[in-house]
């Protein structure tokens, strides 16, 4: 058999027992060892192998949690045995493995209560074993306890144990209780004193990293046969091995990760956008944030009485189309539709109306972009592409709503619903193509075409916020000549952040702009290749390339090939250019690219002064910064390329000669930035 | 086996014969099994060979030695398109880099061409530089990063070839409402799933 197939295989004369000894009294050096072996495999399960790879090759988890313990004192390493007295060493392990399991149980309910794919971001599966979900928290945490004192108190010093010994065990299960103290925490309790135990179970992984040498490895108590006895119809595969130096900074990751997201709870009262912000932020740290501290954010932001979540939706209309607008005042709320066919009804109750109405439309999907976020990398990108066709389908329901609205406040933005609905649609279409650059899906010679049309949707969506931006700012000004302070300081808010956002998606389009015919003008100048792809033809790459916009129906949607092709090749073919004077045609291009980068530097620049508050980012303010800045180192970079293309086509006469440059096409890790691919131009 | 690389001129290109397999799957299982991370039993081989046998190319040298072999199927997918897929695909180390596996890839999608298919698509791990060049080259393009998508932890991309236009817009014939929350298709490897089933 092969054992790639089958890592249970046994060996000629081999059983499928272990032969260790659970009774076998241990060593405190030994404890160490096996609690730090646990811990790495414990790692191994939250990066998403199964525990039959890891954890479950324990001996000792495996006797804690077979035949199923009904009562704690039945989970025991002498099982059915006559009871003894424990030796302190063993119950020490064995008040760590509870732990340890239940640590897993609390994992499991997490993850599974949010969406998450099986495999892919977890393994959920064990194997018909229950985690010890039946057993109350304090009992174990009653036995940590108790072990520790005994550790710390007269009884340790009785025994034989070094000092630096008797601190590693002390660190490993103080560890334990405060990890299954953090993780034991749900979004309905008081969270103020979660944030504590999170930094105080990664101060212990600190001290378990400066003792784990004074451990020694027991190799025999873990054993890759126990697969074998787990019910499965997968074969046993091969145990997933990580060093502790690893365990540490991959366990203290998710710790920092789990801290961060409690920021969510505030956040989400505060503002939407900052918010989404904050999710963006979270879902960029590389490496990516584990299944555990995802599911986490994701129950902070949905958790919490229903309302909890709406009021997110509520206050994303309220600052983009609605700020200080009597459309949201409270107060239609409060008013009753006319029972009476003879009285018309209050304008207000029917504004409450159609603001519900049009809620309770957008909800499953405002709800499910949300969900998008929380997801792994890979994932939020193809999630993103189901869900800006929602978005998109909603519009025309949004106009409706709109209609309605029309006749009933006057003193409101124009399609106001419409706006904000294609808005958030735009920003998804961007996020995709922006993804698809970060995830290495386009070649070399698609990115005239992909940032050809992420400039297309970014431009699209600085039009949209330009729509926006001028009622805002009269409203504004109404406020404040009428002294109305509150109300003028919650619209400057708006504005400022309208006013952001038109920066960031001017420099967007014009960055991308720039890059679009920065390539085709390399391809011109025959500087990158375009490979010769015998199986296939320039329509279909478009078509599949387009697969995720090409069944919305809301502008942009991606032009017929024909035209698309034109906008990619302004002067004709790459290899047969047509234009009655090419050399100033490629001159008047590089220059197009040139200023084109100038400005999108100038937006960038603009938005990094106007600030994080202003942009609703100042809750992961350090992070909006260092955004920026790889923005404009890519700008610079993108300025050295195209002034060097456009000096060497002034220096030469055109495709006859061209010039003697060099294309080097950076790695994805060495981008300034991981959405801009900015090509490196050498004389 | 010898540095010097041995001749591909000599070897023969052939469609695989199910009236062969005693002679021909014990040799395709171990080609591929040393080559791939996915653990596959002989029930995934059976399944493609079994209904697709017609879809999958051996090249062999003049004894009849397997050196090369693409398996693939095809059929109605979800997505309403009629879906080709390659899923497994092999060389023997000491002929590679020949433009073998090229060739191979060529008959099947011919093949797939032939009966009409809309779409050709793989799955290929990220770092596999010599699959994916070899498929690009060909005109695939990458349509998704698949996270995690071997059982060894690597990720993948999806590569897709169109092979008839419109193939984007298709619909399922049963043009079911999609759940919101559903994706499109599981993540997995669909090798292994249909490797539990069989089970
Ligand atoms: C992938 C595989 C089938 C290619 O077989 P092959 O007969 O060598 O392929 P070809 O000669 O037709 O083409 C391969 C291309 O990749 C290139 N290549 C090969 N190894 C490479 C490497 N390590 N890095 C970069 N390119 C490489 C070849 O040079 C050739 O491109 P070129 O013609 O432009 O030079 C073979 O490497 C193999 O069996 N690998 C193990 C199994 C596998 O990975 N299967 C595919 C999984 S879906």
């Amino acid at each position: 058999m092969d054992p790639k197939m089958d890592s249970g295989v046994l060996q000629p004369g081999e059983t499928l027992e272990h032969d260790y000894d659970l009774q076998k009294d241990l060593l405190p050096e030994e404890v160490v060892g096996i609690m730090d072996q646990l811990l790495c495999y414990e790692t191994a399960w939250h990066e998403g192998y199964p525990l039959s790879q890891n954890l479950f090759t324990s001996v000792h988890l495996d006797r804690l949690l077979w035949p199923e313990p009904r009562i704690l004192e039945e989970a025991s390493f002498d099982r059915g045995k006559p009871a003894s007295p424990m030796a302190m060493m063993n119950r020490i392990l064995r008040a760590y493995c509870l732990a340890l399991i239940k640590c897993c149980d609390r994992v499991i309910q997490t993850v599974t209560s949010r969406d998450y794919y099986e495999e892919e971001d977890f393994s959920t599966h064990t194997y018909n074993r229950s985690l010890l979900t039946q057993i109350d928290e304090a009992e174990i945490q009653q036995e940590l306890s108790h072990c520790w004192e005994w550790l710390v108190g007269e009884l340790g010093t009785q025994y034989n144990i070094s000092n630096d010994l008797r601190r590693a065990l002390e660190s490993r299960l103080g560890f334990r209780q405060t990890l299954l103290s953090a993780m034991h925490q749900d979004a309905t309790e008081p969270l103020n004193a979660l944030d504590p135990l999170w930094r105080v179970t990664a101060t212990f992984l600190g001290d378990m990293k400066s003792n784990h040498t004074l451990g020694q490895p027991v190799p025999e108590a873990f054993s890759p046969k126990l697969q074998r006895r787990l019910a499965s119809t997968v074969p046993p595969r091969p145990v997933v091995e990580y060093t502790f130096d690893e365990a540490i900074q991959k366990m203290t990751l998710l710790c920092e990760h789990s801290l961060e997201t409690i920021q969510a709870i505030d956040i989400r009262s505060s503002s939407a956008a900052g918010l989404l912000s904050f999710t963006w932020a979270f879902a960029s740290h590389k490496p990516q944030p584990l299944a555990y501290p995802r599911a986490l954010l994701a129950s902070f932001i949905f958790g919490g009485p229903p309302e909890a979540f709406s009021s997110v939706l509520q206050r994303d209309l309220e600052e983009l189309v609605f700020t200080e607008d009597t459309v949201l005042d409270p107060l239609n709320w409060t008013i009753e539709m006319s029972r009476s066919s003879l009285i018309p009804h209050d304008p207000r109750a029917l504004i409450a109306k159609t603001i519900d109405d049009f809620l309770a439309r957008i909800s499953q999907c405002y709800a499910y972009l949300w969900s998008t976020l929380c997801q792994n990398r890979c994932r939020i990108r193809r999630m993103l592409c189901h869900s800006l066709r929602e978005f998109d389908h909603l519009m025309a329901d949004a106009e409706i709503f709109d209609n309605e609205l029309h006749d009933l406040s006057k003193d409101t933005l124009s399609n106001p619903l419409m706006t904000w609905t294609y808005y958030h649609k735009l920003r998804q279409v961007e996020w995709v193509v922006q993804l698809g650059f970060e995830q290495e899906i386009y070649q070399p010679d698609e990115l005239v075409g992909m940032y050809w049309w992420l400039s297309q949707i970014a431009s699209s969506r600085y039009t949209v916020l330009e729509h926006i931006l001028p009622f805002t700012r009269r409203r504004h000004a109404r406020f404040a000549k009428k002294k109305q302070l509150r109300e003028a300081s919650s619209v400057g808010r708006t504005v400022d952040y309208v006013d952001a956002m038109v920066k960031e998606a001017k420099g967007t389009a014009l960055l991308a702009g720039c890059l679009s015919t920065l390539y085709a003008l390399l391809h011109y100048l025959k500087l990158l290749p375009v490979p010769e792809r015998p199986y296939s033809a320039p329509a279909l790459r478009y078509e599949l390339r387009m697969k995720p916009f090409l069944l919305t129906v809301e502008p942009p949607t991606p032009p017929p090939f024909e035209e698309y092709r034109q906008k990619t090749h302004p002067l004709g073919d790459y290899d047969q250019p047509s234009s009655d004077n090419l050399s100033r045609s490629l001159k008047a291009m590089a220059a197009d690219a040139d200023d084109a980068v100038k400005m999108a530097k100038a937006e960038f620049a603009a938005l990094k002064k106007l600030g994080a508050k202003a942009a609703r980012c100042e809750a992961v303010e350090d992070a909006w910064k260092k955004n920026i800045a790889s923005m404009l180192s890519s700008c610079v970079a993108a300025g050295i390329a195209t002034s060097t293309v456009k000096a060497a086509c002034s220096a030469h006469s055109g495709i006859s000669r061209p010039p003697s440059l060099k294309v080097e096409m950076p790695e994805a890790w060495k981008r300034y930035h991981d959405w801009w691919v900015v090509p490196k131009v050498i004389n | 086996m010898s540095d010097a690389a041995p001749a591909s001129a000599d070897l023969r290109y052939e469609q695989y014969d199910g009236t062969k397999e005693a002679e021909f799957l014990p040799a395709i299982r171990q080609l591929i099994s040393k080559d791939l991370s996915e653990p596959y039993s002989i029930y995934v081989y059976r399944y493609f060979l079994y209904q697709w046998g017609n879809l999958c190319y051996m090249a062999l040298d003049a004894s009849n030695k397997l050196i090369g072999v693409v398996v693939s199927k095809l059929e109605d997918h979800r997505s309403g398109t009629f879906r080709g897929y390659i899923a497994m695909l092999a060389v023997q180390e000491g002929y590679r880099g020949q433009g073998i596996a090229t060739r191979l890839v060529k008959m099947a999608i011919d093949a797939m061409a032939a009966r009409d298919a809309d779409e050709v698509v793989l799955e290929t791990e990220v770092t596999n530089t010599a699959s994916l060049k070899l498929y690009e080259r060909l005109g695939f393009l990458r349509s998704k990063r698949l996270h995690r998508y071997y059982l060894n932890g690597n990720t993948a991309f999806r590569l897709v070839l169109y092979l008839k236009e419109g193939t984007a817009v298709k619909m399922p014939q049963l043009l079911q409402q999609q759940a919101l929350c559903g994706d499109e298709h599981g993540a997995q490897n669909p090798l292994l799933v249909n490797h539990d089933l069989v089970h």
